[in-house]
């Protein structure tokens, strides 16, 4: 092999781009282009100009220490530092003058080229230093790599350990929870390996080991061996098999023990992905609401078959309108069904009653219960009622979830309620009816009796046989009477009505004392018995005020009582101050007597209506048994109070409480004035207005009597005439009711336009309540019903005449009337006054004809009610005359100013009143001529 | 494949579409393995399943994936794990391309358990080249044109590149033209 070659400077530097050769001062004298690329420009002379050693240390860097470096590697590093450590080797030259450098630089990584200004290309292509540095760099992905991984591998251990941790403490909290729960659990792993298991569950299965100890024990056998617990045992074996093939969740599996406990049981799977990972037994106790239930169910049935069949129809609605529940009467009710009900909108189960439909449907979410009814038509269209208890149905928070609505059909009971309302129209209108009758009657009875009173009154001022006076006394006795009665009558029935008013009005208490004591004294003094005021509290005011007329209506029924049934000895009457506030004073007065006494039993029914007590044979007319009803209500409406103490055979006392408020003397002027009367009537101008004419002559008879100047008017338009020219009439006395102008109208008239005081009596046969207070609201001074007496008459007019009652005058004999008519009235009436008679006579011939007239006019105008004032006008006529026959006839023509007769019958009746009267008409005129 | 080249597809699609992502494809992969070395190979198998999972699962053409993925290999997993040789192959591209195949060469050295590629470059101008592609693997065709893309990002420079030859088309191997 040829030891020697040579290379040319190119190659040699391709090999080695980093050599340099020095000399023996270590100048330079060649240079890589590699080196001088990483030395720059400009390039440094000599080597100890630029480098210092490194490696071997060298004391003194000259080209002798350099030379002794021949084979070994040396380093050295430039002096400025900021070039790369060269590693390499110095070789001498040939000649011994030079030294020649061959290596590298050395860099750490392969980022230092770079910042060298150097690249790969600047390195020979065997240089290994490239190749080392992409070793070092990927050692160092290496390294870092290494360290990711450490670092992953780290906080996945963290992870883990934390997560080792949470496991624990969940691994904790549920052997607790197992522990704890209610539930018999037991934990199985894939391989029927036990988990966990709780104290219940060994409970639960009679397992007598504590359940710490059964984890890891295989339970593939386990079922076999408790199925002696349950029922059936084969199905709870079976079971389980089951569930466990299907691996599926299976929940409220019910099993039934042998000891009577009932066990809920679920079975849950375990997956981790798709992977079975074991599974989960529940077991409940549910004994007891499992009884509860079956209980609960049993009621639910129960109840559910009670509101099938109640007679009460059911609706349950949700919140939608759809029919939830429904029963077998709704579906009657409904003509539907009760398919065509349940699960139906309720807009389609009342179809055709859309009004029903609506009122329940707004009332659809509210909270409050409600009663409502309901108008329907059934399935066969006939109108019904129902009524509908509705209530809102709650959800368990509370949450309105639907309606229940009871129904029931009322139909019959509105019907009934129908015909109650009619009823108690009726009944209303029968009640007007009689109060209108009471009225009529007491109109008729009244006017008849002012008659009788009157003229018996007249007749007994007359010079009598002691045998005409007998009679005639049984007459007053029997009118009297009789019209106690009517008064008893007509007081009740206000007061039932509620219709008595009690007056106001100052009275002197001791006055209406002594009055009632003299009216009765000479009752008492015809029995021979004592009637005496024992007590007289002088403490007591001369001035109260309250209703005098009803006290002493009282204290006569109380008094005249006492007298009628006393044979012997007599009656005290008291009157004591029982209390005095200054502004009030109590009185108690105290009949007394020693009379027949009344049975104890009695006592207590005494005040009631009707009562009456069987008296002795040797008592005559007992009266109506309404006097002492009426006087407990009278005491009872002047809240006062009375109090009875009777012993039979012994005798009664009565004691009545009353209070009244404290008058002033000046409010008793016209009492005062009027108890100095002048003794007659002479010289006085009476004027009365009545368009009967019988009433007037009435009237006139008893006032000329006593010598007043009278003056008649037919009606109020008369009678105002009457006051305008004649402005010294002393006293009218003024009917009510009258053709052209009524008695109201005529009083206002002669109060207002005519501005005259003239006293005005009304005088009235309607006793209408509330008739007094209307007089005297049009201005008329007092009020006397009909029929009066000449007493009250005179009297009543005392208060605006001062006029008291003289000796009666005398009078003529009397005669008998004839025919269809009867004059034995009149002749009464006249009290012999046989002109009176004839001019009577006269009148009715004139009237009787001119108002049949009339009544043809009113009847060819079909104006039925001029036709009954016509016949109320010439009732009194006929009854003077005693046209007895056509009385009931005129009362049913007179009706027709208040109702609606039928035509026929008007017209019957109508015929039959003008024929006959004008019959009487013809006889008594041939009569007359006769 | 060395584990380095499977971390970069794993960075690759963590970056853009997010862990969950990564997991998912590598779940279709049905690769398990948890953390790649770099330095460790592992079966080209397993590059091969996740390229494929990911185009799959990103609903992308696996041609796309691997001209992704060169590019990402040069731009991201070269540049930050290499950079500096990165840097140290060239002043340009041509630089660069001329220094590929001692790249390549160098690195058989350096992962000896490692087969790669073999490059060949053909100068034809100053900006005009042919790069002549030799492996053993079939179908990373693609990814060899995401890696000069890459470079030609990596150099600001924007190539044209065309792929002349292909063993797909009977080749011995393949050939990349490249002008810039």
């Amino acid at each position: 092999m040829n030891r020697s070659f040579e290379l040319n400077r190119e190659l040699f530097n391709e090999l080695f781009p980093f050599y340099f050769r020095i000399d023996r001062k270590l100048q330079f004298t060649d240079l890589g282009t590699s080196l001088q690329k990483l030395l720059g420009e400009p390039l440094p002379k000599s080597f100890d100009q630029c480098f210092e050693f490194m490696r071997p240390k060298v004391e003194h860097a000259d080209f002798a220490a350099l030379q002794l470096m021949g084979k070994s590697l040396v380093m050295f590093t430039s002096i400025s530092g900021k070039r790369p450590i060269m590693r390499g080797q110095f070789f001498p030259s040939e000649d011994k003058a030079h030294l020649l450098f061959v290596g590298s630089p050395w860099f750490g990584t392969i980022h230092e080229i770079r910042e060298q200004g150097l690249s790969i290309r600047d390195f020979a292509v065997h240089d290994p230093l490239i190749d080392l540095l992409h070793l070092i760099q990927t050692q160092d992905i290496a390294t870092r790599d290494l360290r990711q991984l450490l670092e992953t591998l780290s906080h996945q251990r963290k992870e883990l350990n934390s997560a080792r941790e949470e496991l624990t403490a969940k691994n904790q909290q549920l052997s607790t929870l197992f522990a704890s729960m209610q539930s018999a659990v037991l934990l199985e792993d894939e391989q029927r390996r036990i988990t966990l298991v709780n104290q219940r569950f060994c409970d639960y299965f009679a397992i007598p080991a504590p359940p710490e100890t059964l984890i890891g024990n295989e339970c593939s056998e386990s079922a076999e061996l408790s199925k002696y617990l349950f029922k059936d045992p084969e199905a709870f074996v079976g079971g389980i098999i089951e569930v466990l093939k299907r691996k599926t969740i299976e929940t409220g599996t019910i099993l039934e023990m042998v000891d009577g406990r009932v066990l809920d049981r679920d079975y849950i799977p375990i997956f981790i992905g798709s992977a079975y990972k074991g599974h989960l037994w529940l077991y409940r106790d549910i004994t007891e609401k499992f009884h509860f239930e079956a209980q609960l169910q049993a009621k639910e049935v129960h109840f559910r078959s009670l509101l099938t069949n109640m007679n009460h129809g059911l609706l349950e609605v949700n919140m939608d309108g759809v029919v939830q529940f429904a029963n077998q009467r709704i579906a009657e009710m409904m003509g539907l069904p009760i398919d065509r009900i349940l699960g139906h909108p309720t807009f389609e189960v009342f179809r055709g009653n859309e009004d029903a439909y609506e009122k329940m449907r707004s009332l659809r979410g509210t909270r409050d219960p409600q009663n409502l009814v309901l108008s329907v038509h059934d399935a066969a269209g006939s109108k019904r009622w129902w009524y509908v208890g509705y209530a809102p149905r709650y959800s368990e928070n509370s949450t309105v979830i639907g309606s229940i609505g009871v129904y029931q059909d009322i139909t019959q009971i509105k019907e009934l309620e129908s015909e109650l309302v009619e009823a108690r129209m009726q009944a209303e209108e029968t009640a007007r009816a009689r109060e209108n009758y009471l009225a009529n009657m007491s109109h008729e009875i009244r006017t008849l009796m002012n008659a009788v009173i009157g003229m018996t009154g007249q007749l007994a001022r007359s010079v009598l046989s002691d045998k005409q006076r007998f009679q005639l006394g049984v007459i007053q006795t029997a009118a009297d009477n009789l019209m106690e009665m009517i008064n008893d009558n007509l007081d009740l029935s206000k007061i039932s009505a509620g219709k008595m008013q009690l007056e106001n009005v100052s009275f002197n208490p001791h006055k209406v004392l002594a009055d009632v004591v003299r009216m009765q004294a000479l009752k008492a003094s015809e029995k021979s018995i004592y009637l005496q005021v024992k007590e007289d509290d002088p403490g007591i005011s001369d001035v109260l005020v309250g209703d005098p007329v009803r006290l002493k209506q009282i204290l006569m029924n109380l008094v005249s009582n006492a007298v009628k049934f006393t044979r012997q000895g007599g009656v005290d009457v008291s009157l004591q101050l029982t209390g005095n506030d200054g502004h009030e004073q109590e009185l108690e007065w105290i009949v007394e007597d020693s009379g027949i006494g009344m049975d104890t039993d009695f006592v207590g029914h005494l005040f009631e209506e009707y009562s009456q007590e069987k008296l002795p044979d040797d008592f005559q007319s007992q009266g109506t048994g309404l006097g002492m009803h009426i006087v407990w209500k009278l005491v009872k409406l002047m809240h006062g109070e009375i109090h009875v103490d009777s012993k039979k055979g012994k005798g009664t006392q009565f004691r009545v409480r009353l209070s009244f408020t404290i008058g002033k003397s000046e409010d008793m002027q016209y009492l005062n004035t009027a108890s100095e009367p002048p003794m007659t009537l002479r010289g006085l101008q009476i004027l009365v207005v009545d368009d009967n004419e019988i009433n007037r002559l009435l009237a006139r008879n008893i006032l000329e009597n006593h010598q007043a100047k009278v003056l008649e008017a037919v009606d109020g338009k008369q009678a105002v005439d009457m006051c305008t020219l004649m402005p010294d009439i002393d006293l009218v006395l003024m009917d009510l009711q009258m053709p052209v102008m009524d008695g109201y109208t005529a009083a206002r008239i002669i109060r207002n336009e005519l501005q005259c005081d003239v006293p005005i009596i009304a005088l009235s046969a309607d006793a209408i309540q509330g008739e007094k207070e209307q007089c005297l609201n049009s201005g008329m001074n007092d009020y006397l019903s009909k029929p009066y007496t000449e007493s009250q008459l005179l009297q009543a007019m005392a208060r605006f005449t001062g006029f008291v009652q003289t000796a009666p005058e005398p009078a003529g004999e009397s005669d008998e009337g004839q025919g269809f008519y009867n004059l034995s009235r009149l002749q009464d009436l006249s009290k012999g006054n046989n002109e009176f008679t004839a001019r009577m006579i006269s009148r009715f011939l004139e009237m009787v004809p001119a108002d049949l007239d009339g009544m043809d006019a009113a009847w060819k105008k079909n104006d039925l009610h001029a036709i009954g004032q016509i016949a109320h006008k010439l009732k009194p006529t006929l009854d003077i005359f005693q046209i007895d026959g056509l009385m009931p006839v005129a009362a049913k023509l007179e009706s027709l100013r208040r109702e609606t007769l039928p035509a026929e019958e008007v017209e019957e009746l109508f015929v039959r009143f003008k024929r006959e009267l004008r019959c009487v008409v013809e006889r008594m005129r041939l009569q007359e001529e006769y | 494949m060395y584990g380095i080249v499977n971390r970069a597809i794993e960075d690759l699609i963590v970056h853009h579409h997010g862990q969950a992502k990564w997991e998912a494809v590598k779940a279709r992969s049905g690769v398990d393995i948890e953390f790649f070395l770099s330095n460790e190979p592992y079966d080209d198998a397993v590059t091969f399943q996740l390229a494929m999972a990911a185009s799959e699962e990103l609903n992308q053409p696996l041609s796309e994936i691997l001209i992704a993925f060169g590019e990402w290999w040069v731009l991201k997993t070269g540049m930050e794990k290499y950079g500096g040789l990165m840097h140290a192959g060239g002043d340009n591209l041509r630089e660069f391309l001329l220094n590929l195949p001692m790249f390549h060469n160098r690195i058989m050295l350096i992962y000896p358990k490692l087969t790669p590629p073999e490059f060949r470059v053909e100068s034809l101008g100053d900006r005009l080249m042919d790069v002549h592609y030799y492996s053993e693997r079939d179908g990373l065709q693609d990814f060899v044109y995401g890696l000069l893309q890459g470079l030609g990002k990596m150099y600001q420079v924007h190539p044209s590149i065309t792929l002349l030859q292909s063993r797909n088309a009977g080749a011995t191997h393949e050939v990349f033209r490249i002008s810039w």
